[in-house]
């Protein structure tokens, strides 16, 4: 694994509004090397928190209450346009019909194993794995 | 049929070809046909706007439409009416073309007596109703596949979260069980078995499903003071929960139904009347004798109610399921609506969507005399 700066610390939000599913994802990603994890619960905090401080990386889920996955990553890109961001959803086809004219680093079809979500991370975040 | 007046309309520019179709189906005495003439395909549009015949015998050849267009005119005109092309000897062809192209008969012009005429005449009209009724089965079929993939889509995509959850703690736990402290494992774990459950008891809400679709129904006088009891043995655990202030009746009307089903309607009410009801749920369960000859059944709530647009949205067509499931109740109400109209009874709930005056979930079954 050949990585461009080993000195620094990657910041990731992870989003869902499903508790159990942050839990899992803050598991997975918290074991990448360098890697700090941040979670929230909807989108609507995942902006502010963005607003706050920009991050290296959102993995988001898609059907979420209030604001759902793909407006977050709309929200996002005006922020920081080249923040790759990565959808997980149990509505693959659903995302990349309406993500077309997005560049989404990845769509995540649920369920998703621990060893996708750190792969994607890893690539997206430019490792090369 | 038999004696019925057939009201046709003959489309003939040639007088004498008229005259004789028209007398020829003036002396048949076992079908009495009405015939409106007309010499042009204008004519005989208007005609069918206007009169809206039984039957159209339309000659290919007209001043205003030749060949194949006279047909497919009168045809657009008249999509579901059958049609009788009539044609020279010469133009069999053509003839034939027409009735691939939806024609239910053709006549060769000369060689047509009395006998081949009427009977042509009475044989399209029961294959132009044999074929409407394909095509109303076939939109039917449709129509329920169609259900049903929106349905399988839905269940599909609601099976995957719980199970979304159930691989990544396992994994996560797999890979490092230290990761969480005893305490915090101890509860994922928990999760592990309480989403196991949850996706069974989805699955056997599907089958269910499957059953009430394709069962014969084995409709009995039920012991509906039974029926309640068991299904309150069977909520146990959300009673214990909720300690819901339950008002039943000292005695049911005589009703009848599929008690198991019946039992699974009551659950599914109850159940959510103690999930979504009041706290703590005072439920009152009632029936009254309607005067339709069915029996009508309910649960009062005492719950923040429901707005018309939500009372709307709870009983769905499954096409619809995602937005009901977004209001909490599950694929219950679904299976609920669907026992109940196998029962040819109905479902809804009533609320004025007043806090605390809670909502009427009601359902119907044919009385035993009914």
């Amino acid at each position: 694994m050949a990585r461009d700066n080993s000195s620094r610390t990657y910041r990731i939000l992870a989003v869902d509004n499903e508790p159990n599913q942050v839990l899992i994802l803050d598991a997975a990603l918290r074991k990448l090397p360098n890697v700090e994890v941040f979670t929230a619960d909807s989108a609507e905090e995942a902006l502010n928190l963005f607003q706050q401080h920009p991050f290296d990386l959102v993995i988001t889920d898609y059907r979420m209450r209030g604001m759902d996955g793909l407006t977050l990553a709309a929200g996002v890109r005006r922020l920081r346009p080249h923040a790759p961001i990565v959808l997980v959803t149990a509505y693959p086809d659903e995302v990349r019909e309406r993500a077309r004219h997005m560049s989404l680093f990845a769509i995540l079809e649920k369920p998703v194993s621990v060893k996708d979500i750190r792969t994607t991370a890893l690539k997206a975040l430019g490792f090369h794995g | 049929m038999e004696n019925d007046l057939v009201r046709t309309l003959l489309v003939e520019d040639n007088p004498g070809d008229a005259r004789l179709i028209q007398d020829i189906l003036a002396g048949v005495t076992s079908t009495a046909f009405d015939v409106v003439h007309v010499d042009r395909v204008s004519k005989a549009c208007h005609e069918i706007d206007v009169n809206r015949p039984d039957i159209i015998l339309v000659d290919l050849s007209l001043p205003d439409g030749q060949g194949l267009d006279t047909f497919r005119q009168i045809r657009a005109r008249a999509p579901d009416l059958p049609i009788v092309v009539m044609t020279g000897i010469d133009d069999e062809a053509l003839a034939v073309q027409a009735v691939r192209q939806g024609a239910q008969d053709y006549l060769v012009k000369g060689q047509t007596d009395r006998h081949a005429l009427v009977r042509a005449l009475r044989y399209a009209i029961e294959r132009r109703r044999a074929e409407e009724t394909l095509r109303q089965t076939a939109a039917e079929l449709q129509l329920r596949n169609e259900e049903l993939s929106a349905f399988a889509y839905t269940v599909a995509h609601d099976l995957k979260s719980p199970l979304s959850n159930v691989i990544g703690f396992a994994e996560v736990l797999q890979e490092d069980p230290s990761v969480w402290p005893g305490v915090e494992r101890q509860k994922y774990l928990g999760y592990i078995v309480r989403l196991g459950h949850k996706m069974s008891s989805i699955i056997d809400e599907l089958l269910l499903l499957s059953e009430v679709r394709q069962a014969d129904v084995d409709i009995q006088p039920l012991d509906m003071g039974q029926i309640v009891s068991e299904t309150l043995l069977r909520l146990g655990d959300l009673i214990d929960r909720h300690h819901p202030e339950l008002t039943l009746p000292e005695t049911w009307p005589a009703a009848r139904g599929q008690p198991a089903w019946i039992e699974e309607v009551w659950a599914n009410y109850l159940s959510n009347a103690m999930k979504y009801g009041g706290q703590p749920p005072r439920l009152e369960l009632g029936a009254a004798r309607q005067p339709d000859g069915l029996v009508r059944f309910w649960v009062r709530d005492n719950g923040p109610g429901l707005s018309a647009e939500q009372r709307a949205s709870l009983f769905r067509p499954f096409t619809r399921l995602h937005q009901a499931r977004a209001n909490g109740h599950g694929l219950g109400l679904s299976i609920v609506q669907r026992i109940i109209e196998r029962h040819g009874g109905t479902v809804g709930v009533e609320s004025e969507g007043v806090a605390g005056q809670g909502s009427t979930f009601f359902f119907s079954l044919p009385a035993v005399d009914a």
